[in-house]
């Protein structure tokens, strides 16, 4: 019987975890970006570049989350019954794209947000998270900006502020210039003040000299 | 089966069924069982995710224009096989958020994203051999891509859930058609599929 249990225990890690897959949309955009958005009303371009600048900076930090944002059944496809299901619909697209390995998922809709394979305390974090201010994909596409950093600072990751998230106006790159020229402006600063020296100790030198010369 | 063989087999459907229960979260179980039947793992490697290298025969025009749409599904070995997105358009292509925004040109059946949605031309009548045409991809009743039917079986083809008798490639891309294709093991086919807007 031992033997039999071995033998069974050997069979059943043998077969590979397996990541399932059905006529969502979400699950096929996902296979190749980091996050799904609504197909109408669109998301405007500029809000869709900063949310997947965040996940990408969130990635970098080791938090790789993906996010699916489902503003109607439109969004999926032959699953329609999911809508205003967060939390089920999460479940199932984990597995549809979770191979082997984990994968950190959110997914946001208007009633509310669904998680899978997030870190434990990422996962509680999630259910402080404001709801979505609106129905529409622009809504949703800023709750998941804001929700980011959350999820990401809750799990012992800090984000830096690629995407602009939590309703900052100013990018991560306007950020980085200001530092850029404020340490700019001190080198060169520090530079002037040293060259004045150099020039008052060289003057004060030649004084000397002249008047030991007469 | 000799005793202990037997005992390891059904050992081993437990610790397999226990594994499955573990490792779903517990509200998988509110999961539709149909859903469940249905739904298949995608297939890993470049069979299963193939570019597109297909050419553009018909008229390939600036503008996309008014389309319809359908959906197609491929399963081989098990496995989701991906349409890719690009099929019927030429490059240089802008893309963002892994769907395409610009092409040079669209021709009269055109994928812009890679989920089996297939835009088709107001006015035109495609078929699914012209989808895997533009893609660069052999099909044939014993052939779905890069994948031979298994000896003695063909491809089999659902069209809004009802068997397809002749080939393959006939399927008209009529207005929300919803299509399957499939070599291997039997997958139950979807009989409906939600349309974006406007297609």
């Amino acid at each position: 019987m031992r033997r039999a249990l071995l033998i069974a225990v050997l069979v059943a890690l043998a077969l590979p975890a397996i990541a399932l897959a059905d006529a969502d949309p979400a699950s096929d955009v996902l296979l190749g970006a980091p996050v799904f958005y609504p197909y109408q009303p669109p998301v405007p371009a500029a809000l869709q570049k900063k949310l997947n600048a965040e996940v990408t900076a969130a990635g970098r930090t080791h938090f790789p989350i993906k996010i699916a944002l489902i503003s109607s059944p439109v969004d999926l496809g032959a699953l329609p019954t999911m809508f205003a299901k967060p939390q089920q619909y999460a479940t199932f697209l984990d597995q549809e794209i979770s191979f082997n390995s984990k994968q950190p998922l959110l997914v946001v809709m208007a009633n509310g947000y669904g998680s899978a394979g997030l870190p434990p305390a990422a996962a509680a974090a999630v259910s402080s998270l404001p709801k979505p201010s609106g129905k529409d994909g622009e809504a949703l596409a800023q709750a998941a900006l804001e929700a980011v950093p959350k999820l990401a600072e809750a799990a012992g990751h800090k984000v830096p502020n690629a995407g602009g998230g939590s309703g900052g106006s100013s990018g991560g790159s306007s950020g980085l210039l200001i530092v850029i020229l404020v340490v700019v402006a001190v080198l060169a600063a520090g530079t002037v003040i040293l060259v004045r020296r150099r020039r008052a100790v060289v003057r004060g030198r030649a004084d000397r000299g002249s008047r030991a010369a007469r | 089966m000799r005793p202990g063989l037997l005992a390891a087999c059904t050992a081993a459907l437990a610790v397999l069924l226990a594994g499955c229960g573990s490792s779903i979260r517990s509200d998988t179980a509110a999961l539709p069982r149909s859903l469940v039947l249905q739904a298949r793992p995608v297939g890993r490697g470049p069979r299963f995710q193939s570019p597109v290298s297909g050419h553009i025969v018909d008229a390939c025009r600036p503008r996309l224009g008014a389309r319809h749409g359908s959906h197609i599904e491929l399963f081989a070995e098990n496995r989701v096989v991906i349409v890719p997105a690009g099929i019927g358009t030429l490059p240089p292509r802008k893309t963002l958020s892994g769907r395409i925004t610009s092409a040079r040109c669209y021709s009269e059946l055109a994928t812009l994203e890679p989920t089996g949605l297939v835009l088709v031309r107001a006015g035109s009548r495609p078929t699914v051999a012209d989808l895997f045409h533009g893609w660069g991809q052999p099909l044939s009743p014993v052939r779905l891509g890069p994948f031979d039917a298994p000896r003695g079986t063909r491809v089999r083809v659902f069209v809004d859930g009802r068997p397809w008798r002749a080939a393959p490639g006939a399927v008209p891309l009529r207005p929300h058609a919803v299509i399957v294709l499939e070599v291997g093991p039997y997958v139950p086919p979807h009989v409906s599929y939600r349309f974006p807007p406007g297609t």
